[in-house]
């Protein structure tokens, strides 16, 4: 195989991670009109839930992962009822804040997360079922598996905005008050919303923990919230393959810079100049994103 | 409609420009074994991987490679740091990698370097832990548990028994801090105090109250982001804390002086070695208006010692893993030869803030 492929395998896993949690983050903002900046502490918790409880319990990547969604569920309900308190401007800046907390947890609890130092040697998952032997250190299996789970919270994600459940979303993010007039309880709706959203989230740690078979800190910051919020802009709000689009090219662009060719001096400066003028072009010429359904 | 044409337009030309070069290159037969470099060229490291790489720019013109080495930035980020690394290992084909600056992203990155048999030499992560990593993982930089221990004994050794430490929490800070308190206690000093604080947080300002509180006479302060530790020594004197201060390595640079001014006169900094006299006067012919980084010479020698075994016959990343085991020579640091970890013996210099130049104290 042609040794180029790898970097485009490796490149192409790195791009289904962030699509689903584009896809995961999409539901809240896109659909339901809360605008959330905490995408990336469920994102860790996923992470560390699989790299801690894979090293050291010795559970199955798998399992790992199942309960990494479970915790992130769980911490994402009551993220959410106390974000149920708030509205606006002020639910985008107490999301801000649980980003920053968690990053402070993953930081500091050093006896559970190592600090900064971070986990090493996660282990890749494994599949030993009917005889079949799966041993996903291979990155293209790796990639397969990735794309499977992206597919199934891709349909999930189609089937809930499809829904009446999905209906009634939209309408919270048109009218909450309308919506509460024909009896709907808003709180619920954006509760569970919330909540799937943090669990499919936690999916996307779990590979990432297992793919780089390390995980530290620097990679939740409140930088990557807003990273994955501009990934579902750039695509398309409302739209679930804006978010894969969005993806693609947040992921893709700034590696392709590496190729563009600058001089040896000025070349890592022009990939971050060129990369934001990039951006701003996009937002100037398509301010609602490339295929978007919904404008904030 | 035109709006969506320019649009395309534009994606179009970045992906055609990039997708010519992606497979433009990859079908080139390995005649000489690529050198590539993985730093940080932006971001709040980005100028110690300018420094690190004047450095690795002498080496590279004194073996012929002027314009041949890849560059590509990590901005001391670990998932950047992978990506950088797994595109030099798989569409440039590179046998030999120096780098990472920060030990969180060497450590990232160092299992695909292990994967495709390609050695990986950094010429600034200090983390004790990286002489486990495996056998492609070289260093041409001590680890911290040497610099740590020579810490304490300076410390100890100017008569002061009392010390406070303010760390950077991150892998470099919290490895240094261990090593340097468990050597100061052996000696028969007490750590009062030990305090940590985020790299990119500007304001330490509560940790320097409770230092204070604990009465040390002593400081001793790692970081390595100058900018940021600037402002912290700045703190420290606003804050009318009076103790002897010494600093690691990564408060050697002009961003601290300028940006410290008076804050930091009588600052003491224990620093890896920043270079042979040879090397020093090499450095300034190149480089006539610069002063000499802190990994410079580790770039040198990182460099250096890659294209000694290549020039011996070492073809792919294997063999230049062999022959690094077995190669030694004068480098920019002073005389260079690998242990079986990967890992050099370390020689420290230690310098003292004085009119606002740091001054070699002998």
């Amino acid at each position: 195989m042609n040794y180029t492929v790898y970097y485009i395998v490796h490149l192409l896993t790195m791009f289904s991670i962030y699509a689903i949690l584009g896809v995961s983050l999409n539901l809240v903002v896109g659909y339901t009109g809360l605008v959330s900046v905490t995408q990336a502490a469920f994102y860790g918790i996923g992470a560390y839930a699989t790299a801690l409880i894979a090293k050291t319990a010795g559970f199955g990547f798998f399992s790992s992962m199942l309960i990494g969604v479970i915790v992130a569920g769980l911490i994402g309900l009551l993220i959410g009822l106390v974000l149920s308190k708030f509205r606006d401007d002020y639910y985008v800046i107490v999301t801000v804040g649980f980003n920053i907390i968690a990053y402070g947890i993953f930081m500091n609890w050093h006896s559970l997360t190592r600090g900064p130092l971070g986990i090493v040697a996660v282990p890749r998952p494994k599949i030993d079922f009917l005889g079949l032997h799966l041993d996903f250190n291979n990155n293209l299996l790796f990639l397969a598996l990735v794309l499977v789970f992206l597919a199934l919270i891709y349909f999930l994600a189609r089937f809930i905005a499809k829904s009446s459940f999905g209906r009634v979303l939209k309408a919270i993010r048109e009218d909450e008050k309308a919506i509460q007039v024909f009896g709907y309880n808003a709180f619920y709706f954006k509760l569970a919303i919330f909540v799937i959203s943090a669990g499919m989230a936690a999916v996307a740690g779990s590979f990432f923990a297992s793919y780089l078979r390390f995980t530290s800190p620097n990679t939740f910051v409140l930088m990557e919230s807003v990273l994955i919020l501009s990934m579902i802009i750039l695509g398309g709000l409302a739209n679930l393959k804006g978010s894969l689009l969005g993806a693609f090219i947040l992921v893709l662009l700034p590696e392709l810079m590496r190729f563009v060719g600058f001089p040896n001096e000025i070349a890592a400066e022009m990939r971050q100049i060129v990369y934001g003028v990039i951006l701003v072009l996009l937002m100037i010429y398509k301010p609602s994103g490339i295929m978007g359904e919904y404008k904030l | 409609m035109t709006k969506k044409i320019v649009a395309g337009v534009l994606m179009l030309a970045v992906v055609f420009v990039a997708g010519c070069s992606v497979f433009g290159t990859s079908d080139d037969a390995v005649s000489k074994p690529k050198i590539a470099v993985i730093l940080p060229f932006t971001g709040d490291a980005g100028s110690y991987g300018e420094m690190t790489k004047q450095g690795i720019e002498i080496a590279a013109k004194e073996f012929g490679y002027a314009g041949e080495v890849i560059y590509e930035d990590s901005k001391c980020d670990p998932k950047d740091s992978v990506n950088a690394m797994t595109k030099l290992v798989s569409v440039d084909k590179v046998q030999a990698v120096i780098g990472d600056l920060c030990s969180s992203a060497t450590r990232a990155s160092y299992p695909i370097a292990e994967q495709y048999k390609v050695v990986l030499v950094s010429p600034a992560s200090t983390n004790p832990d990286i002489s486990k990593d495996g056998g492609y993982m070289f260093r041409t930089i001590p680890s911290d548990s040497l610099q740590g221990a020579f810490g304490a004994k300076l410390v100890y050794d100017k008569g002061y028994r009392n010390l406070a430490v303010l760390y950077s929490n991150e892998d470099y800070g919290i490895g240094f801090n261990t090593v340097l308190k468990e050597n100061f206690e052996k000696l028969g000093g007490k750590v009062v105090a030990s305090e940590g604080v985020e790299r990119t947080a500007t304001d330490a300002r509560t940790q320097i109250t409770k230092i204070k509180a604990a009465n040390p006479d002593a400081v001793y302060f790692i970081h390595n982001g100058p900018s940021v530790a600037a402002g912290i020594l700045r703190q420290m004197s606003e804050l009318g804390l009076k103790a002897f201060i010494v600093g690691s390595e990564g408060l050697r640079g002009e961003a601290i002086l300028k940006g410290a001014g008076v804050s930091a006169e009588g600052m003491y900094v224990t620093s890896v070695a920043s270079g042979t006299s040879a090397f020093l006067e090499q450095f300034k012919t190149i480089y006539t208006n610069v002063e000499v980084g802190p990994f410079a010479a580790q770039g040198y020698d990182a460099f250096k010692a890659i294209a000694l075994t290549i020039k011996d016959g070492a073809k792919t990343g294997e063999e230049i893993k062999e022959a690094l085991y077995k190669v030694e020579f004068d480098g920019g640091t002073g005389h260079v030869k690998f242990d079986a970890n990967g890992d050099v013996p370390g020689t420290y210099d230690v310098f003292v803030v004085k009119n606002g130049k740091f001054e070699l104290v002998k």
